[in-house]
């Protein structure tokens, strides 16, 4: 035992390794009650210590566990500083929200930037006690702060300001009178064709995980009504040009961001990042292009805030395929469909059916594969109701006729390759719809609200 | 559980081996690492471990067979040698020689029949199995037996020539060949005899142990901080398409291929020699900053050192290697490299590396000797600009995507034309994410940094540094596996 001490006294690596993991070992096992969650390690493969570093991935550091927070507690300070910053935005932009109806500009030098770039409302610092998800109908808004759950199980406030609802008001006033001169207007008992694109199928190779499709049975909830076409009447795919997506924005995965740079689409506005997902939308730090072709970064939460879209693209759900279920994925999905209308009442959202995977991926990949894909799209498809949510699919551009990416267009069978990013493109000017207050002014550029 | 670099490896099996390693009495040390090996190959893959085993035992039972038939002989020698006799007497004494000549002649040819049988069989398992994990399914190719198979071929041959020279206990021989430390992807260590005997008699020699984590932490920072996350750019380039990358783009994505590469592989080795040192085995060089080389030769007897020298040793010195015509040594260069190409996969574009390598090697032994020599300039340039060019040719297996690669790289008139939608900006853009680890990389391609980093080491604020990073490490690991939610970022 004496010789084992004295050999001790020459190993200082090892005794260093050994107490530095027995401390994260300790940090863990404490915090693993409150802000760690270990529900989901394998103890077999993984230590314990494993959580403080996924928790410091996710923004939970070692000496919270020691402090006694948890995920609920509130920072009343920040609160306040929210709605405060919220107001000042709202108050500095209600000069440029006249804006709106001026004719297209798709160069730099706009009001909107220099707001934007004094601006520095943390929206995204607070943490609130979670209230239950509100999706409400699709109404003109009220103006106020609201608390809304994001990602799940993380809050944030939003303010709807006074702009927001003033622009809500116009576009329902406008359409009304501009009704009649929109020939891709129409009226119809039930959704018709060529109002939302059609979920495109894929072969089942019989590969995808039991656990992350939905359950037998699984029905999906809608609620969801329109604002810009009365009962009885639907709004129509037509093609557009480039000028339409000066007042978008495209929010979305590396996909979105591979469109962003290789789509050959300037003059329109991106939020894109790889590893994007409705669970982790709203707060992360994003590249923001916007339309005058500056970048920064920004979260997806700060710039609905503070920016008037018209045009809400959002495309995401391969990252998320390997959390279960489908109805999950549809649920969050839900919610964050309901926040982006809340922020941007009169815009009209395109929920973007997810991409479909090489024939390599669907035939071997129990995580990514089209029968998930396709069962997922299913469900997010239902949130369309022809009125100012479409769903358009872009698959058939890029899929052969059992639904496979096609091989040639991709690399890793996941991501187009940069040289075909313009069949993307080609969908989205071929299935645009125009609001009938839009008829002679298709894009212009977006302003603060 | 078969990665190094990975959190049940590092946290589940390692503290657990090596308790019971030093806790068991010193001679059974060679039996629990026997154990315990087999216990970490079957956890990687299951279905295989079994042929593992009986190869093991075959190659065990015959070179004991071997290295018996070689001391018959030896005996036999002494015997016809001592005597005064005449081997062509006609009476008893002669006729007890010459029954001893043809027994020694008999002993003989069953130890070569043994040991072309052994060679035979050895290569023909692994070329088996090459050809169906190319033609059937890559999963075909049991792990490490490109490593293991070299390391009982040269265990047979060394029986065959005496380096080995008695029969080896079971335990000994099959913890040589199914060692954890090396069964994955070596370094292909030869049967060093006394060193085996010797190992169940040596007490626990804490500073080799030390340097033993040194090593594998090091190894461990160099393919985690370093070689996978470089390797990202790559991955990146792929999934642009190569028709759609700028030329500076492609460039650097060749050299941060190679980067990935030999930090990957240089990571690996330090945390096998690492492993073994802290088993108490000597630290098995691997590679010798193989960047810092004045030649493509030398560049090559630094890189994947014990690969080299076992192709040296049991293919090119057996067919004559330099000291013959020189057309004999153009002719066994080139059967070196083009096996060499063949071992490292089966697709046509790793003959054609190997092959080129062959002849930028012939090259510079028989034509750039003289200017070489003078400019050393040249041999660096080989190294730090040929060598990048024959890792794209290493990477990518369809000839088409291959000769677009090369024409993203040279792209003189003609070329252009296969271009796609490049953005002009992109190597920008992707400079600015990588150049931290280009930097870190071009550092550690110098020998005079190791010396340093060693010399640190031997502070305090050194060996915190060392611990701080292996946890910054685990920190990676951690993240990157932790699919309880998300496989990979898409």
């Amino acid at each position: 035992m004496r010789r084992f001490f004295q050999k001790i006294k020459h190993m200082p690596l090892t005794i260093s390794l050994a107490a530095t993991a027995i401390v994260f070992t300790a940090i863990a096992i404490k915090g693993a009650g409150s802000i760690y969650d270990d529900s989901e390690r394998d103890r077999l493969t993984t230590p314990v210590l494993s959580l403080v570093f996924n928790g410091i991935n996710d923004g939970e550091y070692p000496w919270d566990a020691f402090s006694g927070k948890t995920n609920e507690t509130i920072s009343e300070a920040s609160a306040a500083e929210v709605s405060e910053a919220a107001q000042e935005s709202a108050s500095e932009a209600s000069d440029t929200a006249n804006a709106e109806t001026t004719a297209m500009e798709t160069t730099a030098e706009s009001a909107a930037v220099d707001e934007q770039s004094t601006d520095s409302a943390e929206s995204s610092s607070t943490e609130v006690e979670p209230e239950e998800p509100v999706v409400e109908d699709l109404d003109v808004p009220e103006a106020g702060t609201e608390t809304v759950q994001l990602d799940g199980k993380d809050s944030a406030l939003i303010a709807v300001t006074d702009n927001m609802v003033n622009a809500a008001e116009n576009a329902n006033e406008e359409i009304d009178v501009q009704r009649e001169s929109n020939p891709d207007y129409v009226e119809a008992d039930s959704m018709p064709e060529g109002v939302n694109s059609d979920v495109m199928g894929a072969v089942d190779y019989g590969v995808a995980g039991r656990r992350y499709l939905a359950p037998e049975g699984a029905a999906y909830n809608t609620d969801t009504t329109g604002l810009f076409a009365e009962n009885g009447h639907y709004y129509k795919f037509r093609t557009v040009d480039d000028s339409y997506f000066s007042d978008a924005i495209f929010i979305g995965d590396s996909r979105t961001d591979g469109l962003a740079t290789y789509g050959d689409m300037k003059g329109t506005s991106f939020l894109a990042k790889e590893s994007l997902s409705v669970y982790r939308m709203w707060k992360i730090k994003v590249p923001f292009r916007f339309a005058d072709g500056t970048i920064q970064k920004s979260t997806v939460l700060e710039v609905l805030q503070n920016f008037h879209f018209r045009k809400v693209y959002l495309s995401v759900g391969v990252n998320e395929l390997g959390v279960p279920t489908s109805v999950d994925f549809y649920d969050n999905y839900r919610d964050a469909i309901s926040i982006i209308r809340k922020l941007q009442p009169d815009a009209i959202i395109y929920i973007e059916g997810i991409m479909h995977v090489s024939k390599n991926r669907s035939s071997s990949d129990a995580v990514f594969n089209n029968t998930s894909i396709v069962e997922r799209n299913t469900a997010i498809s239902t949130l369309a109701n022809g009125h100012d949510i479409f769903y358009i699919d872009m698959n058939p551009s890029v899929c052969d006729e059992n639904g496979d990416f096609l091989s040639d267009l991709t690399g890793d069978g996941i991501h187009l390759k940069a040289s075909a990013y313009a069949k993307w493109h080609e969908f989205l000017l071929q299935n645009a719809i125009v609001r009938s207050d839009e008829l002679d002014n298709i894009g212009s550029f977006p302003t603060g609200w | 559980m078969v990665i190094f670099s990975g959190l049940q490896f590092i946290f589940r099996f390692l503290p657990i081996f090596l308790l019971v390693y030093y806790l068991v009495p010193a001679k059974f040390r060679n039996g629990v690492l026997l154990v315990g090996s087999l216990v970490f190959y079957a956890s990687g893959v299951p279905e295989f471990v079994i042929l593992l085993i009986i190869l093991t035992v075959i190659n065990w039972w015959f070179g004991c067979k071997i290295s018996m038939a070689r001391r018959s002989m030896s005996r036999m020698d002494s015997m016809l040698k001592d005597d005064v006799g005449d081997i062509y007497d006609a009476g008893p004494g002669g006729r007890l020689l010459r029954r001893v000549e043809t027994r020694r002649q008999l002993t003989h040819h069953h130890a070569v029949v043994f040991l072309v049988v052994l060679v035979v069989l050895n290569a023909g398992v692994l070329t088996a199995c090459k050809i169906l994990a190319l033609t059937v399914d890559s999963k075909l190719l049991p792990l490490g037996m490109s490593f293991y198979i070299f390391k009982m071929i040269s265990f047979i041959a060394d029986c065959y020539t005496g380096k080995i020279t008695k029969p080896q206990t079971f335990i000994n021989t099959a913890a040589y060949f199914t060692m954890f430390p090396q069964v994955t992807q070596g370094p292909i260590m030869r049967f060093d005899e006394k060193y085996w005997e010797t190992k169940g008699k040596t007490a626990f020699q804490a500073e080799r142990f030390e340097k033993g984590i040194f090593c594998f932490i090091i190894g461990l920072c160099l393919k985690v901080l370093l070689a996978d996350r470089i390797g990202i750019l790559w991955n990146e380039i792929d999934k642009i398409g190569f028709e759609s990358i700028s030329t500076p783009l492609a460039w650097l994505g060749a050299y941060g291929y190679s980067f990935e590469l030999y930090f990957d592989f240089f990571g690996y080795s330090l945390m096998a020699a690492g492993l073994g040192m802290m088993l108490g085995f000597p630290f098995v060089e691997n590679f010798h900053h193989p960047y810092a080389s004045d030649g493509v030769a030398k560049f090559y007897r630094d890189w994947h050192v014990t690969l080299g020298a076992w192709f040296r040793d049991y293919i090119y010195f057996p067919l004559g290697g330099s000291h013959c015509s020189k057309k004999k040594n153009i002719r066994n260069l080139l059967i070196v490299w083009l096996i060499t190409g063949l071992w490292h996969g089966g697709t046509l574009n790793f003959v054609i590396w190997g092959l080129v390598l062959g002849l930028i090697i012939i090259w510079e032994k028989f034509v750039m000797k003289g200017p070489m020599e003078k400019f050393k300039v040249i041999g660096h340039f080989h190294v730090m600009v040929l060598i990048p060019l024959t890792w794209v040719i290493f990477a990518i297996p369809d000839l088409g995507q291959l000769g677009l690669y090369f024409t993203r790289l040279f792209p003189f008139s003609g070329n252009s034309g296969t271009a796609g939608n490049v953005d002009p900006g992109d190597v920008l853009r992707y400079l600015n994410i990588y150049w931290p680890l280009f930097a870190a990389s071009a550092i550690l391609c110098v020998p005079a940094t190791y010396r340093a980093i060693e010399k640190l080491y031997k502070k305090a604020v050194g060996k915190i540094l060392l611990v701080a990073l292996f946890w910054v490490a685990v920190y990676y690991m951690t993240i990157s596996s932790s699919n309880a939610f998300m496989y990979f970022s898409f």
